[in-house]
């Protein structure tokens, strides 16, 4: 099974390590190169700009997890139903329980590896040489530990949908659809509700954490301690995640992304038990 | 080897509303080359899904060479060749027999290569590149390297031209010389099993028709050719099975062989298709009494 | 060594047309006591027939004692059966011939002589004596 799993899935395995270790070693040579910028919050220059700015655009980095679940979850069932090859790879002496076990384990294996290469070098240039005084949050979803988990979730994504659709193309777009969606829910509703928010009346500022969202309450209103910052006469109010939380809020993404990958698995193994080839 | 190598009891298999095979029973026994016989759609690839695992049965028991079928169990003693000989097409055909190595206990590399190269096909050749009569010739070399005590194939030569029919059958008939195991043969065409086959199974609406040793099945049945006016008095003492009206004259199908005593009836065999024929003409309420 | 041919659809069982036709082979002197038949391999991939078929022929064969398979060498014929001796089949050939030659100047084609020679061998009843 080993061999046909590389054997089937070499091509794609190829594109996505040139892709993610390609990435890397960008991260790595910049850095290197370059070395640690100033404690100074200065904005950057040269190619760390050039990074910089396609890191703002966040959805140059978002689908990466997406990629992998279109081009290596969605066709490991779909095409095999759609090639029929499904009807040779099921009567042989391998069930398809170890059929699909043993691709689940190896492709999730490269897909965690590839994934953790990249988040990793990513964030180390982050924090030493791209922007390290805009504080982690920034860089939440490429982080070390959710990146990993929310490729591995995309990944299984694919192969559910896969499963249950039989037909590649459309399977595909099911895993665009399915990652986006849950990205959205990540970024929007979850994430910023892992732990309550620190409201803060200093009017200072969120010191590399997460900024939410900032208010003005009038004097009478407010509970808590007074800085004595006023703004017309109210007293802002910034609610933020803290930096220090970062770590925090990675092991409860990527809880949160293993467990729904362990449902989309459970989706595949029911749906192949039951499958008619 | 076991006695047995297909048993089916009371198998069935429902689609929806719709049954694809029902009240099925058979027992096959073991070293013989079946052949499975129908109109399309009468449930073959049905039972053939339910022997290789890819269908489960809805109702009934199903056992190959003794053991019930289901994972991990007889389909390493089970080869099963599909209507397109789905192989991987992106693989060459040296790669096809190291997918079949690693995805079988049993296997004998030896078998596959010797095969191919005595018919001419490049190990190096991509599988989607030879022609379709090659394709189906590496998917029973596939088949045939598993060293398989029951060999499945589903409409084996539907989709060749007739020379690659006959080569494609005559590696075979070949194989089946050289290791003793079972054969199932599917097809819709009765005059392409009568060669290839020595015991029969009949399926039509998804039951069993007519079942049995070919030789037997043929010496068990006679024809009977007279004028409609003496039919009463002929057929009060024979099993008619099934009657035609032939302008005046009628040909039945009788089972078991008793005098007719009326010189005006003629006495013939039978051959397979017409046997075949009329029972698939005959309503399956008289078939499974023949049977019962 | 004897070359089989099967015809299918004619109602004789495949397995009893092999036995035939070494019947027919062994009176018409084209199989001698000693030869070797064909295996059964060789028989079933020339002819694209069930091997098991072949078997069958055989087991009749050896059942009226005309053929006999050793192991691991093949099926021999074992005793031949009574027919003319060659020179006396000769002679019958070419009268035989020579009939065919005299129908055909009469005007009959192949198949007018074929069902003029079954029906009177059907009717032709030789006396016993």
């Amino acid at each position: 099974m080993i061999w046909m799993t590389w054997r089937q899935h070499r091509t794609t395995l190829f594109i996505l390590a040139a892709v993610f270790l390609g990435l890397a070693a960008v991260f790595v040579a910049v850095t290197v190169s370059a070395g640690p910028v100033s404690e100074h919050p200065t904005n950057p220059t040269g190619i760390h700009e050039l990074l910089y700015r396609l890191e703002l655009v966040n959805e140059v980095l978002l689908p990466l997890p997406a990629l992998i679940g279109m081009f290596l979850g969605a066709p490991l069932l779909a095409a095999e139903y759609e090639h029929r090859t499904v009807r040779y790879a099921w009567t042989q002496s391998v069930s398809r329980w170890h059929w699909l076990s043993t691709k689940l384990l190896l492709l999730g294996s490269a897909v965690v590896l590839l994934a953790t290469a990249f988040s990793t070098t990513h964030m180390w240039w982050y924090t030493t040489a791209g922007a390290p005084h805009e504080g982690p949050f920034r860089i939440f979803n490429q982080g070390p530990l959710s990146f990993p988990a929310a490729c591995l979730f995309a990944f299984v994504v694919g192969v559910a949908a896969g499963t249950v659709l039989r037909r590649t193309v459309a399977a595909m777009g099911l895993t665009i659809a399915g990652t986006w969606a849950a990205s959205i829910v990540f970024v929007n509703w979850l994430r910023p509700n892992y732990m309550t928010p620190v409201t803060d009346a200093n009017g200072a500022s969120t010191s590399g954490g997460w900024f939410l969202s900032q208010t003005a309450v009038r004097p009478e209103d407010f509970v808590g301690v007074d800085s004595g910052g006023r703004i017309n006469g109210l007293i802002p109010v910034t609610t933020f995640q803290p930096a220090d939380r970062f770590w925090t809020f990675q092991v409860i993404e990527a809880g949160l992304y293993l467990g729904l990958t362990v449902a989309c698995v459970a989706v595949a193994f029911w749906w192949v038990r039951r499958a008619v080839a | 080897m076991t006695q047995s190598a297909i048993t089916a009891r009371n198998l069935g298999r429902r689609y929806g509303r719709a049954w694809g095979l029902q009240h099925c029973s058979l027992e096959v026994p073991a070293g013989r080359v079946v052949g499975l016989v129908g109109p399309n759609g009468a449930g073959k690839s049905t039972l053939m899904n339910l022997m290789v695992g890819l269908l489960r049965p809805t109702t009934g028991e199903l056992e190959l060479l003794g053991e019930r079928v289901g994972p991990n169990t007889v389909l390493e003693r089970v080869a099963y060749i599909d209507q397109e000989h789905s192989l991987y097409r992106d693989f060459t055909v040296r790669e096809m027999l190291t997918a079949g190595r690693v995805l079988n206990r049993r296997w004998d590399d030896k078998i596959a290569t010797d095969r191919l190269a005595e018919l001419g096909i490049p190990l190096t050749a991509k599988v989607g590149r030879i022609s379709g009569g090659q394709r189906a010739q590496v998917a029973l070399a596939v088949a045939l390297a598993k060293q398989p005590e029951l060999l499945i194939l589903d409409e084996p030569v539907a989709s060749l031209d007739p020379l690659a029919r006959r080569e494609m059958m005559s590696t075979l008939m070949a194989a089946k010389a050289d290791h003793d195991c079972t054969i199932v043969l599917s097809s819709h065409v009765v005059s392409e099993l009568e060669r290839l086959c020595d015991y029969l199974v009949v399926l039509d609406h998804g039951r069993v028709q007519l079942l049995g040793d070919i030789d037997e099945l043929l010496e068990q049945h006679r024809l009977l050719f007279g004028p409609a006016v003496t039919e009463d008095l002929v057929s009060a003492h024979q099993h008619v099975l099934h009657r035609e009206d032939l302008n005046g004259r009628v040909s039945l199908l009788v089972r078991g062989i008793r005098p007719v005593g009326d010189p005006s009836w003629q006495v013939q065999r039978v051959n397979l298709e017409e046997l075949v024929m009329r029972y698939l003409a005959m309503p399956s309420r008289v078939a499974e009494e023949v049977f019962a | 060594m004897i070359e089989f041919r099967v015809e299918v659809g004619s109602g004789v069982p495949p397995y009893r047309q092999l036995v035939d036709q070494v019947e027919h082979a062994l009176r018409l002197g084209h199989l001698h006591v000693g030869d070797r038949l064909p295996t059964v391999k060789e028989v079933a991939k020339r002819l694209v027939i069930n091997p098991n078929t072949v078997l069958k022929a055989y087991r009749e064969l050896e059942h009226k004692g005309l053929a006999k398979g050793r192991p691991g060498m093949g099926t021999f014929i074992e005793r031949g059966l009574a027919g003319l001796p060659a020179e006396q089949q000769a002679e019958l050939r070419a009268d035989l011939e020579k009939w065919l030659a005299t129908a055909h100047q009469a005007g009959m084609d192949s198949d007018g002589i074929a069902a003029l020679v079954a029906t009177v061998l059907h009717e032709f009843r030789p006396e016993e004596n």
